[in-house]
C-alpha cells in the first residue's frame, strides 16, 4: 500500500531510491549515497522509506557519537596538564604546612608508594631531603577503625620519628560527633604532636593508653591514635632501598 | 466568548493546543509555576546530597545550568536530522559529552568545587531536567526558544538547589556561604558568615533525613500558595450568601 502511494506522488526518484535500498549491509554504502541524494527528497523520503530511515538512523547515531569522542578526547588532553599541576600544587601546599620548619625550605622531595597492612593500601610517603639529608617525611596513612571508611590521615614526622603535625586528609565521619577531631572544630590532633613510639602509649585513657579521647566519639578518637601509633611503627620498619617510586613508569 | 477583567481574562471553549506559547512565558515558568525542583519534582538525588552547603549547591546549580543550556541549544540545532527512533540514544551521547566537557573544565579551573561536588558533578548526565527539557521542548522548537526553556528551567533548579542549601547550613552549621572564598574564587570570600554558635546548631538538618524534611517544607509552602492563588482565583466571582 505505501509502494503504489509513493509510486504515484514521487515517479521518478522512487525507481533510484529502491536500488540503494537493497545494498543495506553495508553502512559505508549507505554513507555515500545518503551523500548524493539532494536534501528534499531525503525529507519526503525518511518519512516513506523504513529501509531508508534505518539506514539515516544509523548513520547519524555513529557520526554524532564519532563527533563527542573527539571533543571528549580533546578537552581531555587539553585540562591534563592543568589538573596535574593542580594536583602537585595541592600537595606541595599540604606538606609545606605539615613538615618541621628546618625541612620545609629548599627541600627535595622523593615520593615512595607505602603497601603495608597496618597503613593501608596505597598509600604515599615522601621524604623531604636537604643535600641528601633527610630532613623529615610526610606520610598518608588509613585505617578502618573509624566510624566508617576511608578514613586517611597525613602527618609529618622528624627524621628522629617523632609526630610533627597530624592532618586529616579523607575523613566521612559523623559530622557533629567524629568529626570534632578535625582542626576546623579543636585541637585534638595537635596533642600527638611531638610524640614517638617510645614516648606514649599508643591508644586512648579509656583502653589503657596515654591520650584523651572526645566524648561521644570514642570510637573516631581511638582510630585517629592507633592509626598514628601504627603509622610510626611502619615508618620505623621501612627499608627506603626497597620501597618503590609513586611516578608512573 | 472572551471576557475581559482586566488582568484575568475568561475564555469559554477549549484552550488551543496549537497555540504557542509565548517565549516569555517559556523562561518563566520553569522559574515558578513548573519549576523543576518544587514541583515537577525531578533532579531529587543531587538536589538533596550537595545541599548540605550553600557553595556547594550554587556550584553544581550553574553546572546544571550550563548543561541544560547548551544541550537544548544543540538539540534544538539538529533537530530536524535527528530521527524519532534514535533521539533518545543521541539526546544521551550529546548530553554525556556536554557534561565530560564541563567535568574536565572544572576539575582544571576549580579543583576545590570538583572535590566538594565529587560524584554529582558526572551524575549530571542522569539528571532528568535535562532529558526533560530536551525530549518536551527542544526536540521541536527553535532554537531561542528552546534556550530560554533551558534557561528557565536550569536558573529555577539552581534557585532551589541554593535556597535549599542556604536553609540547611544555616540551620545544621550555624554558617552561611562557608568555603566560598576558597571554592568560588576570591570574589565570593566576602559573602562567608557565621551567624551563630556551633553548639546550637540543629545537626539533622546536614544530614540526609534533614534534607527530605526542609525540602518537604519548601515543596508545602509553594502548594500552599498555588492553592491559595487558585481559590482566589475561582472564587472571584462568587456572589457570598447571608449563610458564609
Amino acid at each position: 500500500m505505501d509502494d503504489k502511494k509513493i509510486e504515484r506522488k514521487t515517479p521518478d526518484v522512487s525507481s533510484a531510491v529502491k536500488e540503494p535500498d537493497k545494498k543495506m549491509s553495508a553502512e559505508s554504502a549507505s554513507k555515500k549515497d545518503a551523500d548524493k541524494k539532494p536534501g528534499a527528497q531525503k525529507d519526503s523520503q525518511k518519512k516513506d522509506r523504513p529501509a531508508f530511515r534505518a539506514l539515516w538512523a544509523g548513520f547519524s547515531l555513529a557520526f554524532i557519537s564519532v563527533i563527542c569522542c573527539v571533543i571528549v578526547l580533546k578537552s581531555d588532553s587539553e585540562t591534563a596538564r592543568i589538573i596535574e599541576r593542580n594536583e602537585s600544587a595541592a600537595i606541595v601546599k599540604t606538606v609545606n604546612k605539615l613538615l618541621p620548619p628546618d625541612a620545609a625550605k629548599g627541600t627535595s622531595f622523593k615520593c615512595y608508594l607505602i603497601d603495608d597492612p597496618r597503613v593501608g593500601h596505597n598509600m604515599r610517603m615522601y621524604t623531604a631531603s636537604h643535600d641528601d639529608e633527610i630532613k623529615g617525611y610526610i606520610m598518608t596513612y588509613s585505617t578502618n577503625r573509624g566510624y566508617s571508611v576511608p578514613l586517611v590521615f597525613i602527618a609529618g614526622f622528624t627524621p628522629d620519628l617523632k609526630v610533627y603535625k597530624a592532618d586529616i586528609f579523607v575523613s566521612h565521619e559523623t559530622p557533629g560527633l567524629g568529626d570534632k577531631v578535625d582542626r576546623n572544630h579543636g585541637a585534638f590532633l595537635d596533642m600527638l604532636n611531638g610524640k614517638g613510639l617510645s614516648d606514649a602509649a599508643w591508644d586512648v585513657k579509656k583502653f589503657g593508653g596515654s591520650f584523651d579521647y572526645i566524648t561521644g566519639s570514642t570510637v573516631t578518637s581511638r582510630a585517629v591514635v592507633t592509626a598514628t601509633g601504627d603509622a610510626l611503627r611502619t615508618l620505623s620498619d621501612l627499608d627506603l632501598a626497597k620501597l618503590k617510586s609513586c611516578h608512573r613508569h | 466568548m472572551n471576557i475581559h477583567d482586566g488582568n484575568v481574562t475568561t475564555v469559554e471553549g477549549v484552550k488551543d493546543p496549537k497555540a504557542k506559547v509565548p517565549a516569555i512565558r517559556l523562561f518563566l515558568r520553569g522559574l515558578w509555576s513548573e519549576n523543576p525542583g518544587l514541583c515537577q519534582l525531578l533532579g531529587m538525588c543531587p538536589l538533596l546530597a550537595v545541599s548540605t552547603s550553600a557553595v556547594s549547591a550554587l556550584g553544581l546549580g550553574l553546572a546544571t545550568l550550563l548543561v541544560v543550556c547548551l544541550s537544548s541549544f544543540i538539540i534544538s540545532l539538529l533537530r530536524r536530522l535527528i530521527l524519532r527512533e534514535v533521539r533518545i540514544p543521541l539526546y544521551i551521547v550529546l548530553i554525556a559529552t556536554l557534561v565530560t566537557v564541563v567535568r574536565a573544565y572544572t576539575q582544571a579551573w576549580y579543583p576545590d568545587l570538583y572535590s566538594s561536588l565529587g560524584i554529582y558533578l558526572p551524575l549530571i548526565v542522569t539528571n532528568c531536567i535535562i532529558m526533560g527539557r530536551a525530549e518536551a521542548v527542544a526536540g521541536r522548537e527553535n532554537p531561542l526558544r528552546s534556550l530560554l526553556d533551558a534557561a528557565g528551567a536550569g536558573i529555577g533548579f539552581a534557585l532551589v538547589l541554593f535556597v535549599l542549601g542556604s536553609i540547611r547550613e544555616i540551620l545544621g552549621s550555624g554558617t552561611w556561604m562557608a568555603g566560598a572564598g576558597q571554592t568560588l574564587g576570591s570574589w565570593a570570600s566576602g559573602f562567608e558568615s557565621v551567624l551563630y554558635n556551633h553548639d546550637y546548631t540543629y545537626l539533622v538538618a546536614v544530614l540526609p533525613p534533614g534534607g527530605f524534611f526542609v525540602l518537604a517544607l519548601l515543596i508545602a509552602l509553594k502548594n500552599a500558595h498555588a492553592i491559595h492563588q487558585r481559590n482566589r482565583r475561582e472564587n472571584r466571582f462568587r456572589i457570598k450568601s447571608s449563610r458564609d
